[in-house]
């Protein structure tokens, strides 16, 4: 099959996003108090992200004999939660935009912004409670035990980051970095959708084994952020956050580990001080001169083909996982969905 | 991409087949989308089709790929073998405080799980509770077969009861803690149509006192103990039977 002539992914994310919205619609009420709560915290679920982990749980589960319209409220829940982590990253952040707008925060100041983002995550809950109940007690803790994990991992590598950014001299290495994606963005973004989908599915009876889909996602899930690393420094008005908005913050990414571990004398004290600022005390120059600095040593071309290698692997552990099922327009939207990371522009 | 077979009878199950092994690759991977990558090791299965769901982690066959990726490997192996290690060990997971108190999910009442679930995200956060506590109300359907059991022995103190009722009535009575001050909230019944809670239900002097309204309708009936500042540290069940036509 030739996959650049066919989408198999595009189709599937309209569909199961649609599905998507219309079980998110039923989880945020529009009541009072609606300027300062419920309409900001239903902001960032209606801009119009891409719906990749709440397509990839309702895939998984019809791979695996469920109806998607059964995954809907699950997929609902996930992608719910991901909108509340969004508002805080974009706090923690100082990020001015999302998807193409203003930032919430920027919208109507920290303190709503951070309240919306505390209610969505604890009423993202509800719409995965409601599915559970369907399940029965057992499959139902399960699934509670498994948010619960998939929240302390993103937390915690959330926390590694902000303590990396609080400590600018640390020196920190590949394998950091990898274990900081694995937990910030591989749980959430493909690790927990894919085991909540195999959880809700009928042919396996729901049963799925701990490490399931851990490695899948976690290769996936890397190829993803790095490849995401690599847009934000390609990036112009398309791409949704500022361009070059990693390097103004200095953010920990294989591209600056790679510089880092590679400038020399001059070089190498310009960087350490450029580290030590803060991002408003960054100038423009020693922003432009990091991205040279990358590009020459070949840093950015290295994060690309590294970010290849891992969705290779990826490819290679979703052979492995899915290896009994038929393969279906599920099992095809997921093993394109890989690639199709490197087709985004955004 | 192939299509399922169809048979007069029951379609035999498509299996993807294996491929066959070939030279080790090394570096980038080639074509996106190849599937003969060599076959995958035994005993590694990602999924728990029957009942193998704690089958330790076994290698994961990523040696034909360059040395970051390897790396890689290592990395989510070790993750992979920590989250074991963690689950198994009861520490700080969900599951595992509860299972620590309570032994297995699997063999203990499900309800006591849900109730501490409650205790457990009530130390947190105290919208936790509502959540927590609809948790346990979706547990509910094993509540009724546990509810005459014994309590738990835990050897926490229980306070004293004092029971007024004109029905005959079971009472259980659960302590997640040893607690001092505690206030009771009213008992709601399990039945999610009959919302007649019994209210009478206080805390006075150490003593837990309960009546039961002669016109109660019968079932089971649940509420917490509430530790003044520190949240949940008990439960009350209550069971209220019907009184039969010559009053016993």
């Amino acid at each position: 099959m030739n996959i650049n002539s066919i989408d198999t992914v595009t189709p599937v994310l309209d569909e199961y996003g649609a599905l998507t919205r219309k079980a998110m619609a039923e989880y945020l009420p529009k009541r009072e108090p609606l300027d300062y709560l419920y309409a900001p915290l239903a902001d960032y679920p209606t801009r119009g992200g891409k719906m990749m982990r709440p397509s990839l749980c309702i895939a998984t589960a019809s791979a695996f004999g469920t109806p998607p319209k059964e995954a809907a409220k699950a997929a609902a829940a996930i992608e719910m939660l991901h909108n509340a982590l969004l508002i805080h990253d974009d706090i923690e952040d100082e990020s001015d935009e999302r998807r193409g707008q203003q930032t919430l925060h920027k919208l109507h100041g920290t303190p709503i912004a951070l309240n919306a983002g505390d209610a969505l995550a604890m009423m993202s809950i509800k719409p995965m409670l409601d599915k559970a109940k369907e399940l029965g007690p057992h499959l139902a803790m399960h699934i509670l035990s498994d948010w619960e994990r998939m929240a302390r991992e993103s937390a915690e590598g959330q926390a590694m980051e902000l303590g990396w950014r609080a400590n600018p001299a640390k020196v920190v290495t590949r394998n950091d970095y990898l274990e900081m994606v694995l937990k910030k963005t591989c749980w959430l973004a493909a690790i927990f959708p894919c085991r909540i989908g195999a959880t809700l599915g009928t042919s396996n009876k729901g049963l799925i084994a701990p490490d399931a889909f851990i490695r899948f996602g976690f290769f996936f899930g890397a190829a993803f952020q790095i490849h995401d690393d690599v847009l934000n420094l390609k990036g112009d008005k398309v791409y949704g956050k500022e361009s070059c908005g990693d390097l103004w913050e200095a953010k920990r990414t294989l591209m600056l580990i790679d510089v880092a571990e590679r400038l020399k004398g001059d070089d190498k004290k310009r960087y350490d001080a450029f580290m030590m600022q803060s991002r408003d005390d960054r100038s423009e120059a020693d922003v432009a001169w990091l991205l040279d600095a990358m590009n020459e040593v070949g840093a950015i071309d290295r994060a690309f083909q590294y970010s290849q290698s891992l969705a290779s692997a990826a490819i290679h552990e979703f052979s492995r996982a899915f290896k009994d099922i038929p393969d279906t327009r599920d099992t095809v939207f997921i093993r394109d969905l890989i690639t199709w990371t490197f087709r985004r522009d955004h | 991409m192939k299509k399922p077979a169809n048979t007069a009878d029951a379609p035999a199950r498509l299996r993807r087949p294996e491929p066959e092994r070939t030279e080790p690759n090394r570096g980038i991977l080639g074509v996106f989308g190849q599937s003969s990558w060599g076959a995958p090791p035994q005993g590694s299965h990602p999924l728990g089709f029957d009942e193998d769901t704690g089958t330790p982690v076994e290698p994961t066959g990523h040696g034909f790929l360059d040395d970051s990726v390897q790396e890689a490997s290592e990395l989510v192996d070790a993750h992979i073998r920590q989250g074991l290690k963690e689950s198994a060990g009861a520490d700080e997971s969900l599951l595992g405080r509860m299972a620590a108190l309570y032994g297995s999910a699997q063999a203990n009442d499900l309800t006591a799980l849900a109730t501490q679930f409650t205790r457990v995200y009530a130390d947190m956060a105290t919208q936790w509770i509502d959540i927590a506590g609809s948790i346990r109300d979706q547990l509910g359907n094993l509540r009724g077969a546990t509810a005459s059991a014994p309590a738990a022995s835990t050897g926490i103190a229980s306070p004293s009861m004092v029971l007024r009722a004109s029905k005959p009535v079971e009472t259980r009575v659960d302590m997640f803690r040893a607690a001092g001050s505690l206030s009771a909230q009213p008992l709601t019944s399990e039945d999610a149509n009959q919302d007649l809670r019994i209210t009478t239900v206080s805390v006075e002097n150490g003593q837990l006192r309960i009546t039961i309204p002669a016109d109660q309708p019968a079932g089971t009936y649940h509420g917490l103990l509430v530790e003044k500042g520190a949240g949940p540290a008990g439960t009350v069940t209550v069971r209220v039977f019907e009184t039969s036509e010559d009053g016993s």
